[in-house]
């Protein structure tokens, strides 16, 4: 494939936190020279997670994904002209992913690196294990012109087009391994609770074992509660927004990290 | 003026702490009769801020406005006008300040109300407070295509007086709504900001006072803090991109990070 999603970013206000609650209840691990005066970068050996400190003027979620690519000048090549309204810029050299960050044409930011490029390290570069077998395998976006978006990451990033179940409204895009899906936005989705902003939404993993991986969530969760993931629904307003959420997933099992962060649970193949 | 900017809303991870920082460093007064599990509602006197705590699936962070027009169904017919495919949508009536919630022609969220629909910090008579807002700002892609939205549907008047100027400045008389220029090149030496809200403005009597206020409140309750800016090459390229619109004098944050410009 000329590009593969290798990188996720959150940002949190308890970003080591977040890093122990991924390691524990996901298995994922670090490479040991990560600059944890930065961020929190953990990996399932294919992906990294990048767990970033909230910073002055931004906000706290989940924030953008990251694409490897074989050539950044055919990127811009391609942007040019037939996408106006995306872009790209150069990035700072201490990261350990992004040479160049970018936007589709609706806004919505990733970083990009090119294969084998100086600015990949840690987690990027180093393999690294899997402890738990739990693996990324979605990243998904609410936006307005989700048609349009989906048709620029497959033409200028050659993600391949996915077939949709009947109903599904929904773009998913993969790069063989991992799912980029561009879901629309619109006022009217939000009906019975808050608006969401459009942008990112929510993140998917795949386990070997769902009832394995249920049983172990808990298990963490009783064993320290700073590590237990929120719970969803309740509410009348809360029980809109888990619908939501759970209307557009591929899995069986929807949770949430200690910041809130939506994630998706596949049961993969045992 | 056929609508007022007059509700904030904020989604925190700490919702109760960051409301006492707005209490005690601006004087923002409670509402009387509270509802602590929804959210905390500050108020001015005039612009009353929703503080709510971040629920999943949500990003944290400055979240939206609100406008109070004196008509929604005029409001609603002005918005299909302009723009045919921006819908509004009814709100849960739990609310005390939205009815409706719309959004500009980037999406950007805003909600709407009407006097007579508004519910406790927004239907009692309040004495202002000394330090008051003094605007919301959103950097978007469109500006230009938002600010005539709101000049457009809501009255607003443009204010801006320099012609170097990318941004735009909305006045309803008293609030002001700044549409900044998002533009990904001004993200060389930071992460990119994604777009939505930026920061809140408030008016004080004294700067120096403000400052003093601040040491103080950080002195008595370190949990009151906000947050150092400026450091590191980072540090100094958000804040140079914070300082770049010309309506604050003196730059902070509240403990978690959300922009507040200040003024005389």
């Amino acid at each position: 494939m000329f590009a593969k999603i290798n990188h996720m970013a959150i940002i949190s206000n308890q970003y080591p936190f977040l890093q122990k609650y991924y390691q524990a209840v996901f298995g994922l691990t670090t490479s040991g020279k990560n600059d944890f005066e930065s961020a929190s970068v953990v990996s399932d050996g294919n992906l990294g997670l990048n767990i970033i400190p909230r910073r002055d003027g931004y906000v706290g979620g989940l924030d953008h994904f990251g694409m490897v690519v074989d050539s950044i000048d055919i990127v811009e090549d391609r942007m040019r002209g037939a996408y106006d309204g995306a872009g790209c810029v150069k990035r700072p050299a201490i990261r350990p992913f992004a040479a160049y960050s970018g936007h589709d044409p609706d806004g919505n930011v990733f970083d990009l690196a090119e294969k084998d490029s100086k600015n990949l390290r840690d987690v990027y570069t180093e393999e690294t294990k899997n402890l738990k077998n739990c693996t990324f395998s979605r990243f998904a976006i609410r936006t307005p012109n989700a048609e349009k978006c989906a048709e620029f990451y497959s033409e200028v990033f050659e993600l391949r087009l996915a077939n949709r179940g009947e109903g599904d409204s929904n773009y998913h895009l993969t790069d063989g391994k991992m799912t980029l899906s561009i879901m629309p936005w619109s006022v009217d989705i939000f009906a019975g609770m808050s608006i969401k902003r459009p942008g990112p939404d929510h993140i998917g993993f795949t386990v070997n074992n769902l009832d394995a991986f249920r049983a172990e969530e808990k298990r963490i969760g009783e064993k320290n509660t700073f590590l237990a993931s929120r719970r969803l629904g309740g509410s009348e307003e809360s029980e809109v927004r888990r619908t939501l959420f759970a209307r557009n997933a591929f899995g069986s099992y929807q949770t949430a990290d200690p910041d809130g962060n939506w994630i998706d649970i596949v049961q993969g193949q045992d | 003026m056929f609508a007022r900017l007059n509700h904030i809303a904020i989604c925190t991870d700490y919702y109760a702490i960051n409301a006492k920082f707005y209490e005690a460093l601006f004087g923002l007064k409670t509402a009387k009769k509270p509802r602590p599990a929804r959210a905390v509602v500050v108020s001015d006197g005039y612009v009353g801020m929703n503080i709510i705590p971040r629920r999943e699936g949500r990003c944290s962070g400055l979240d939206h406005f609100g406008l109070e027009v004196e008509n929604i169904e005029e409001a609603r017919s002005r918005i299909a006008t302009f723009d045919p495919t921006i819908k509004l949508l009814k709100r849960p009536p739990v609310r005390p300040f939205a009815a409706y919630s719309a959004h500009d022609p980037d999406t950007n969220i805003f909600d709407l109300s009407e006097k007579k629909m508004q519910k406790d910090i927004y239907s009692e008579d309040r004495e202002e407070t000394r330090r008051q807002f003094s605007h919301f700002a959103l950097r978007t892609r469109h500006a230009e295509r938002c600010a005539e939205f709101y000049s457009e549907v809501f009255d607003l008047h443009l204010i801006n007086n320099k012609d170097d100027d990318p941004n735009f400045y909305l006045s309803d008389g008293r609030m002001t709504l700044a549409v900044l220029q998002w533009n990904m090149d001004d993200y060389y030496g930071m992460d990119p900001q994604r777009l939505g809200p930026d920061h809140i403005g408030f008016k004080v009597e004294s700067i120096e006072s403000l400052k003093d206020d601040l040491e103080d409140l950080t002195g008595q309750n370190p949990l009151m803090r906000s947050r150092p800016l400026g450091y590191g090459d980072e540090g100094k390229a958000r804040l140079g991109l914070f300082q770049s619109v010309p309506l604050n004098t003196y730059h902070l944050t509240d403990i978690e990070g959300v922009y507040i410009g200040a003024s005389e």
